[in-house]
């Protein structure tokens, strides 16, 4: 702060011109407030008092004021953030102990019954759907692969004594151009192969043919009038039969061949 | 100095910190501040202006420290002094109130050129800025005390 030692007109107070009447209500205004306030008397004995102090204790009386001031100032600076973490635990309390009122309540299971119903209902729609598609994905490929297993095989299942039926869960029906769907409790067809030669798994064994008193092939085109409406199984196509000679093959090199299935 | 100046000293003080308790220690504090740096100022004829800059400096600590107990805390039973003494409290006037509506530096111009008779150098020397500021802050002051202070109101 600038002192005032360059000013020497501090003794001779020379009171501003008045510019208007305005000015000079303002000042009479501000005597007659003023001039309520009475000094207290006893203003030169405290300031005696203040003084006749020594000077360390005075230094050290005001130094106290001085924190105690400061202390309060960050007391009252510091109390919206106490009064913010002292809040911040009492609502963390009610709201556990609301949440455990509502657990302990009856309301709570209509309130949880409200909504596990949709919920039950949409698990159950979501298990059935992949339950579903589980299953046809597993009927897929099973279906693949029987339509790679020997086609001609697939139609055995006969019986001892020579009656060949379907395949009820051995295997799936194999593609239409390879052989005909089967269809659970078809009927049956006699002829007259070999009881030895009629496997009873899912497969027919390729020594079917070689038996002497095996029927004589029949003419495909015979065989394919013939039964072709019954929904039997025999390959009298001529592609038919080039795939399972394939076949038969195949199973002469592996024995074990259905093992492998 | 103290049988000439005091009374008009707690007088400026209290238009200046609006209480009449707190303008008294304002005042006393001035008085001990210039006790003790007595030996500094050399010159006694700058002991009434080294009272005034002790006064407005004192003031605004006062107010200061005021301002932040009014902002962070609840609504506190106004202090009456004055009521107790028998005295009309200040901020029953009218112009004390309008003057406490006031910022603090066109406050402290007005009180110093129009109550304590000083000149703008003066007065300007007492608050620390020059004098064509205390000349700006004693204009803006009369233009917002003008529509408040009206005869007719």
């Amino acid at each position: 702060m600038k002192t005032a030692s360059g000013d020497r007109d501090w003794p001779g107070v020379m009171p501003p011109a008045p510019n208007d009447g305005f000015e000079e209500s303002l000042r009479r205004a501000l005597r007659q407030a003023a001039d309520c306030v009475e000094a207290n008397e006893d203003g030169l004995a405290r300031i005696f008092r203040r003084l006749a102090g020594p000077w360390l204790v005075r230094q050290v009386s005001l130094l106290v004021t001085d924190c105690v001031d400061l202390f309060e100032l960050t007391t009252i600076w510091l109390q919206p953030m106490s009064a913010r973490t002292r809040a911040v635990p009492a609502a963390a309390r009610r709201s556990v102990h609301e949440a455990f009122q509502w657990c302990t309540s009856p309301a709570w299971l209509r309130t949880a019954v409200a909504w596990l119903r949709p919920a039950l209902a949409a698990a159950i729609t979501a298990v059935v759907v992949m339950t579903g598609t589980v299953a046809l994905s597993q009927t897929v490929a099973r279906m693949e692969l029987s339509s790679n297993r020997p086609a001609g095989l697939f139609v055995s299942a006969g019986t001892a004594t020579g009656n060949h039926r379907q395949p009820a869960a051995g295997g799936g029906p194999g593609p239409a151009g390879k052989t005909s769907p089967p269809r659970a409790g078809g009927p049956t067809h006699q002829h007259s192969c070999a009881a030895a030669s009629c496997s009873s798994g899912p497969f027919m064994q390729p020594t079917a043919t070689p038996h002497g008193n095996a029927p004589p092939a029949p003419n495909p085109k015979q065989s394919h009038r013939h039964h072709q409406p019954q929904g039997h199984h025999h390959l009298t196509h001529p592609q038919q039969r080039h795939h399972r000679s394939g076949e038969a093959r195949h199973h002469d090199r592996d024995p074990a061949g259905d093992a492998g299935y | 100095m103290y049988g000439e100046h005091y009374g008009s000293l707690v007088r400026m003080a209290a238009l200046l910190v609006g209480d009449a308790a707190v303008a008294e220690a304002v005042v006393q504090d001035s008085f001990v501040a210039m006790h003790g740096a007595w030996r500094r100022l050399r010159d006694p004829e700058t002991a009434l202006p080294f009272l005034y800059q002790c006064l407005v400096n004192r003031s605004r600590s006062v107010l200061r420290q005021h301002n932040v107990i009014g902002r962070n805390t609840a609504e506190r039973a106004p202090r009456m002094p004055c009521a107790e003494r028998g005295v009309p409290r200040l901020l029953e006037f009218t112009v004390v109130r309008a003057l406490h509506a006031l910022p603090p530096r066109q406050r402290e111009a007005l009180v110093l050129t129009y109550y304590g008779n000083l000149t703008q150098a003066q007065a300007a020397s007492a608050m620390g800025i020059s004098a064509s500021a205390v000349k700006s802050h004693v204009g803006r002051a009369i233009e917002a005390l003008r529509p408040q202070l009206r005869p007719g109101r």
